[in-house]
């Protein structure tokens, strides 16, 4: 059967009329070669990165199964897999190597980043280096509207401990990324570029040039320190400029979500906006806004509140109590699992080119800390998901305390080959886990 | 280089442009690092999306402000007459421009402006088009969003750089009031008023009798306590039924008017917000605390009870400080200690299990003795005792402060003790004593500092702070200290920042 080729500068040309926009492109079948495994033009296929957290931990008595390869049995934390378990590598074992531990920062500053955290004074710190997230959006980012999207999904975050609790992805120890809570706002971002022809345009435009021109006379006013932070100033508005610029993305745009993240007497919709957040970050994905997305689900420490689930302590608190409160912290624990695997469900079940979405992904599954009562990470509860990572996956667990920087490594050497080294000081590595790599 | 707090951005827009104009503006919500917001607008680089979010606020602000026309002119000064006014154009730039980047605008940024506020005007046929854009580029402009400190050389001072009077202007206008200087104090800069110590404090002491300054206070006091996100709290509605966002809400308000009482009506001893007799309580605080029923809607003066004395007996901090379902000893104890004291906490001991032992049925413990654990563990006592040791003194006070005699059935010891201080009783015996603790005036005074400039003082500052705690521990005014605190030596400086 012949195909028709349709070459991915054709496409851009012909829909962009001739005008320099970036533009997002759904994966059209037609643009792929007969495999489907590259661009028919010989350019790669877009590979995707979202790194999910959820806050305290697991059970590890009721999560790490008790033998190794693709056959083991699901355990009672790991059942919500169940669908996409031939994806799902899940690693145990593997230790969290950062020195300095005042719990839960260490864990967040290991799983994201492997940077040891900078300290702030007693519990509060920031992130010592870039999260892997930003390590990636800077390299395939610039291929997409939007270089990363940060998600998060209960605002019920520890404000008072510097940025390393509060969230999960950072360009470096300045930068931390917040994320949009709002269904509702992450649609209006990705979604409302106005039309072609609207005069309002390139009078943002005109003006953002203003705002740059104002911000290079003052770099020459002011410390080293100061410029440092003006010329990421000078960046951003770059790419807010790129986003004006950019043409409607040429895929099906979903209905705009009516959920906005606002709390009904007291408690926080988590149910309602995480499925509409992962709903979003899929078509994100298939209409090529982004390729790479932190999805926090909930907050290590933090105050929320998993009311749906029948209880009204803190999942924190829950967390600190595993004998008294079981049976109510593993509902909360199952309950995270069970949104990773919905998004892992929904990226498998979307057509990407002559694949799933899944296959050309990387989704990293990790906490704070492996048990919330001992906050403990030698011994850390990770799923790296996707199709750019060996199938069938398996469990995999680690009896000699393998770097978990090794796992990050691997995850984004699969999105990315030419990345052959993550983290810094005693979490640095430059080992991928060849048992698990395509 | 310190952001504008997003209270001081929807501020400055309000002075800018109006009250309409100040609520379209929706900038990206402040981050906390060290504890304060402020050093966070000095420490943190804005995302993309943060920037995206000013741009679209911005682009709101801008098309109230044309969506009247009648009203343009007064904002802009002047009347356009067409889209090629660039007469009238230059005159906005130029007015509404000083008002933005609180300096006069170089020749490069006039030009710059009415350039863009012509072409646009062109380009829409509309000057008010024009206008409206310019308006957006100049509060997306980084001398609009950020306080921008170069300082001059300061001819007294060999190393130091001073701030320049129009700095000044901006730094005391944002720390005393949270907006920008208004025209009057953008004259007496440009008058060179704004440089030598006597005119700044009495510049100062004129500030500080501005209504707006009072909401200034309110907005450092409502983030040292955390009082932002009470309505947010979760509480076991089974175990306690009164809990409700409203409640909530008017716990904020209740803790806001005893701090206005004692600073602005009263201009009394600050301490006496520790020990305070009476609150200002609606009906659901009322029936809450056990005083005589208030019924008119609104909050009223009363006498609290004996056991409810001041801040600490505030259901506000009570309430966030512990869980949904019960008391946290522990975040009490934390608070008081790091906020209020600033004695810092070091952090837990690696791999410990933190796990407290819940009541068994039938056997029934207090707080105390699931608490005791905590003292049995050598590596954890040594920590503990600092936060326990205070937050115990509180347990009279359920997870919403409401008044109890029993927990769990048992009766409460209140005993408490702050580390290498001194033992007491209850929550009178904690107020009492921490009242008089020289720790808890010089928290005050680094905190305002802190809040103020945007970074934790430096060595070089302790001098100047050391002067300032002397004024203040001779007189315990807060309206004071805000003006020692800007006429104090530290402030007039560009500041020598801490790294990390």
């Amino acid at each position: 059967m012949s195909r028709f080729q349709l070459s991915r500068r054709n496409f851009l040309r012909g829909v962009a009329g001739g005008t320099v926009a970036t533009i997002a492109l759904p994966a059209l079948e037609a643009m792929f070669d007969a495999n489907g495994t590259a661009h028919s033009d010989g350019s790669p296929l877009s590979h995707r990165f979202v790194a999910f957290h959820f806050g305290n931990g697991v059970t590890l008595s009721r999560f790490v199964p008790t033998t190794e390869g693709p056959s083991y049995t699901l355990t009672e934390q790991l059942a919500p897999i169940v669908n996409v378990r031939e994806y799902c590598h899940v690693l145990t074992g593997f230790e969290n190597k950062h020195a300095e531990k005042i719990t839960h920062h260490e864990g967040m500053a290991g799983m994201w980043s492997g940077h040891p955290f900078i300290s702030q004074g007693g519990l509060n710190s920031k992130f010592g280096g870039p999260s892997i997230d930003q390590v990636l959006a800077a390299r395939i980012g610039n291929k997409t509207t939007f270089p990363s999207l940060e998600i998060g999904c209960s605002k019920r975050v520890s404000t008072d401990e510097g940025p390393t609790m509060q969230f999960m992805s950072h360009k470096g120890p300045a930068q931390p990324m917040p994320p949009e809570y709002s269904p509702r706002a992450v649609f209006q971002r990705l979604f409302s570029a106005p039309p072609p022809d609207d005069p309002s345009r390139p009078s943002r435009v005109d003006v953002l040039d203003a705002v740059l021109e104002d911000a290079r006379a003052l770099k020459g006013r002011i410390g080293a320190s100061d410029k440092l932070r003006l010329d990421a100033h000078l960046d951003s508005v770059s790419r807010i400029q790129g986003q004006i610029n950019a043409l409607p993305p040429v895929c099906m745009v979903p209905p705009q979500p009516t959920e906005q993240n606002v709390d009904v007497a007291g408690r926080e919709p988590m149910e309602a906006v995480a499925k509409a957040m992962m709903d979003l970050l899929v078509y994100a994905f298939q209409c090529d806004l982004t390729r790479v997305a932190s999805f926090m689900l909930s907050p290590g420490v933090g105050h929320s509140v998993y009311h749906f689930t029948g209880s009204l302590e803190e999942q924190h608190s829950l967390s600190h109590d595993p004998v008294g409160s079981a049976t109510q912290l593993n509902k909360t624990i199952v309950w995270n699992m069970e949104q990773f695997a919905y998004l892992v469900e929904r990226m498998k079940a979307s057509e990407d080119g002559a694949r799933n979405l899944l296959d050309n992904s990387v989704v990293l599954l990790g906490s704070d800390c492996s048990e919330g009562w001992s906050h403990a990470i030698d011994d850390m509860a990770v799923i790296a998901a996707g199709g750019l990572l060996r199938s069938p996956a398996g469990h995999l667990r680690s009896k000699t305390n393998r770097n978990l920087s090794d796992v990050l490594l691997t995850c984004m050497h699969a999105v990315d080959p030419e990345i052959t080294e993550v983290g810094a000081a005693e979490m640095r590595s430059t080992t991928l886990i060849t048992e698990i790599m395509r | 280089m310190r952001r504008l707090l997003a209270k001081q951005y929807q501020n400055s827009i309000g002075s800018l442009l109006g009250p309409a104009a100040a609520l379209a503006a929706k900038p990206p919500p402040d981050i906390s690092t060290k504890g304060f917001e402020s050093i966070g607008a000095t420490e943190v680089t804005p995302s993309d999306n943060a920037l995206g979010q000013y741009e679209v606020s911005a682009r709101a602000v801008a098309e109230v402000v044309v969506s009247d026309i009648s009203q343009v002119p007064g904002r802009i000064g002047c009347t356009p007459t067409g889209p090629e006014d660039v007469a009238c154009f230059e005159t906005f730039v130029r007015s509404f421009g000083r008002r933005a980047f609180r300096r006069p605008l170089t020749t490069d940024e006039v030009t710059r402006y009415v350039n863009l506020t012509a072409a646009i005007a062109a380009r829409h046929r509309n000057a008010y088009a024009g206008v409206s854009y310019a308006i957006s580029a100049f509060l997306q402009s980084p001398n609009f969003l950020y306080q921008v400190e170069v300082g001059e050389r300061d001819p007294d001072e060999g190393s130091r750089r001073r701030l320049t009077g129009y700095e000044m202007a901006t730094r005391m206008s944002f720390f005393l009031l949270d907006t920008t200087p208004d025209d009057a104090m953008l004259d007496a800069a440009e008058a060179g008023q704004l440089v030598a110590p006597q005119s700044i404090r009495a510049s100062a002491e004129e500030l500080v009798d501005r209504s707006e300054a009072k909401a200034a206070l309110d907005n450092f006091y409502e983030e040292r306590f955390k009082l932002r996100d009470i309505t947010s709290l979760t509480k076991d509605p089974a175990k306690f039924p009164a809990f409700s966002v409203e409640l909530a809400e008017a716990m904020r308000q209740e803790s806001l008017l005893l701090l206005r009482d004692v600073v602005w009506t009263n201009d009394a001893d600050y301490r006496d917000l520790f020990t305070s007799p009476y609150a200002f309580v609606d009906a659901n605080l009322a029936t809450l605390y056990g005083t005589p029923p208030v019924t008119s809607g609104g909050f009223e003066k009363r006498m609290l009870p004996e056991t409810r004395r001041g801040v600490f007996g505030q259901a506000g901090f009570l309430s966030i400080e512990a869980h949904p379902t019960s008391t946290s000893p522990t975040r009490r104890g934390r608070f008081v200690s790091e906020r209020m004291l600033c004695i810092e906490v070091p952090p837990p001991p690696p791999e410990i299990v933190t796990e407290l032992p819940m009541p068994i049925p039938g056997m029934p413990m207090t707080m105390r003795q699931r608490l005791a654990q905590h003292a049995g563990f050598e590596q954890c006592a040594g920590c503990h005792v600092r936060m326990d040791g205070i937050g115990l003194s509180l347990e009279n006070f359920d997870a919403i402060g409401a008044f109890r005699t029993n927990d769990e059935g048992l009766p409460i010891d209140a005993s408490g003790e702050i580390f290498e201080v001194g033992t007491f009783t209850g929550l009178t015996g904690l107020s009492t004593l921490v009242r008089d603790m020289p720790e808890l005036h010089r928290c005050w005074v680094r905190s305002l500092y802190r809040h103020a400039t945007g970074h934790v003082e430096s060595e070089g500052d302790e001098l100047a702070l050391l002067k300032v705690d002397e004024t203040f521990e001779a007189s315990y005014r807060l309206k004071q200290l805000l003006v020692e605190i800007v006429a104090s030596d530290s402030f007039r400086f560009v500041d020598n920042k801490e790294s990390n």
